[in-house]
């Protein structure tokens, strides 16, 4: 199984993950959907999750509306982006579990501005992949973390420095403490899900002015000793145990 | 000369322990001062109790307590011994008996006798008994000081009869007046008991032991298919035919079992 970055951060977000056999699962649509086409052979698509509707998450859902292609969001997510209902749109409720080709999918919710979920994902033959992005603080426990893709958009001291020196505005500085996730708190997050299956880490949604992505790198493999990657367009990398 | 010098040595001497009885007198009548002297009285006359073989056991040999007891019974114009006789330790806190406590109501002189009205059916919920008293100023008796019902409803619904070892069981007449009175002192006299309950209250106004409950956070996993639960279960179910075997440790990885063969 692989993960192939096509954008992150509040340009847009685009995630693949690719199974061994080929199935592609697409995480977020705030990247053109032909960026994806690129990367993936149509057939090979199995569908397109979304945690929630900002732009940078879901603003190219109708790209992939006109195609086959099955969308996952939840009912307050489509409610918010005001497109009509397809076929192809599947509605998840929060922590009910569904299947997507050969993907278990667990949808949780997330503490965003919007209603926003994370999903708990397994694929056949791995353990499960942690995906939480746009949110304060996650309130659950997880077993069995392979990969971890966490969001780390800030730092308290950059962020802070910034609105002092007048690059962040103050409402916006405090709206992003109060709808992201800091690095301390993903920190923390990584060392509950810590476990001897924990093989990979992704950090992503990393702001462009209020975080350092040497220093985040740097912080969160001393604290959880697990190989760590920044989230940035064309990062890829092959998840699971090496054997 | 020599003897001059002498004679010098030792006026000095006298006129500077004249100087610091003269300032030890004058401290003495500051508020910091009598509160030392008094302290140091209080601290004589607790050694001299806690050397007593009379005193009840908390307080001998014990001279905080017996200071404690003796600075509530000059408060409240009593004797000390009295006070230590009826003061205990209940659940680690001080309470007052309460024939003690009706005792000083009614030697306080500040209100006639306490008297006991009783209302409803004994046995019933309804079952009560209130307190009431004049104060001494009120000759004619014209405005009863009335104290709140105490009912048997009141001493179920406050858990008091089902306590272990309550005695509201075995002797309710006696607890209904204890209690009613302790009411009362606490309405019309609060500073007779200085804040102190009664030891029957103290018994059933006990704290309980709790268990401080954190915070869950819940862990989110896949939920296991029907037919794997179903497995799980039956591999765990004991067979019915088969006597049950001791269990074998198994083999932790594939390595044991290589070495097994």
């Amino acid at each position: 199984m692989k993960l192939k970055c096509l954008g992150s951060g509040s340009s847009g977000n685009c995630y693949l993950l690719t199974a061994d056999n080929g199935e592609t699962l697409i995480l977020e649509a705030g990247v053109p959907a032909s960026n994806v086409f690129k990367e993936v052979e149509y057939d090979k698509i199995i569908g397109l999750l979304i945690s929630h509707q900002h732009g940078d998450h879901a603003g190219r859902i109708k790209d992939y509306l006109g195609k086959s292609i099955n969308t996952y969001i939840s009912k307050e997510c489509f409610e918010g982006l005001k497109i009509k209902k397809k076929s192809t749109l599947n509605f998840f409720e929060n922590e009910k579990q569904f299947e997507v080709g050969q993907y278990k999918i667990l949808p949780f919710r997330l503490e965003h501005d919007v209603p926003c979920y994370g999903f708990l994902i397994k694929a056949s033959g791995h353990g499960n992949l942690l995906f939480c992005t746009d949110t304060h603080s996650i309130s659950y426990n997880f077993k069995n973390i392979e990969t971890l893709m966490i969001e780390t958009d800030f730092d308290y001291s950059i962020l802070i420095d910034n609105i002092n020196s007048g690059l962040v505005n103050r409402t916006l500085g405090i709206r992003i403490m109060n709808t992201h996730l800091s690095i301390d708190t993903a920190i923390s997050v990584a060392k509950r899900c810590k476990n001897t299956l924990l093989g990979n880490i992704i950090l992503l949604h990393l702001s462009k002015n209020n975080s350092n992505s040497d220093v985040f790198k740097k912080r969160m493999e001393e604290a959880t000793g697990c190989p760590t990657y920044i989230a940035q367009k064309g990062l890829e990398v092959k998840l699971g145990l090496p054997f | 000369m020599e003897a001059k010098q002498e004679e010098t040595k030792q006026i000095v001497p006298v006129e500077l322990q004249i100087m610091q009885a003269k300032q030890a007198g004058e401290f003495a009548m500051t508020t910091v001062g009598q509160t030392v002297k008094k302290f140091e009285v209080t601290q004589r006359m607790g050694q001299m109790y806690a050397g007593s073989t009379l005193v009840p056991k908390t307080y001998a040999g014990n001279l905080g307590n017996c200071a404690i007891a003796i600075d509530m019974a000059m408060r409240m114009n009593a004797n000390p011994l009295m006070v230590m006789q009826n003061l205990y330790v209940v659940n680690g806190n001080p309470a007052f008996s309460s024939k003690f406590l009706i005792a000083t109501i009614n030697a306080s002189g500040r209100f006639s006798l306490l008297r006991y009205e009783f209302k409803g059916k004994e046995g019933n919920n309804e079952y009560g008994c209130r307190c009431y008293a004049y104060e001494t100023a009120d000759k004619e008796k014209k405005e009863p000081l009335y104290g709140d019902w105490i009912t048997m409803q009141m001493a179920n619904a406050e858990g008091w009869v089902t306590k272990s070892g309550s005695k509201w069981k075995s002797m309710p007449l006696q607890m209904l007046r204890y209690r009613a009175a302790a009411f009362w002192q606490r309405v019309y006299c609060p500073e007779i008991s200085m804040g102190l309950i009664t030891t029957e209250e103290a018994e059933d106004i006990q704290d309980i032991s709790y268990e401080e409950v954190s915070k869950q956070t819940k862990t989110l996993d896949f939920e296991q298919p029907k037919e794997e639960v179903q497995q799980q279960q039956d591999e765990n179910k004991p067979s019915v035919d088969e006597p049950k075997q001791e269990e074998q440790p198994e083999p932790q990885n594939a390595d044991d079992l290589f070495r097994k063969k």
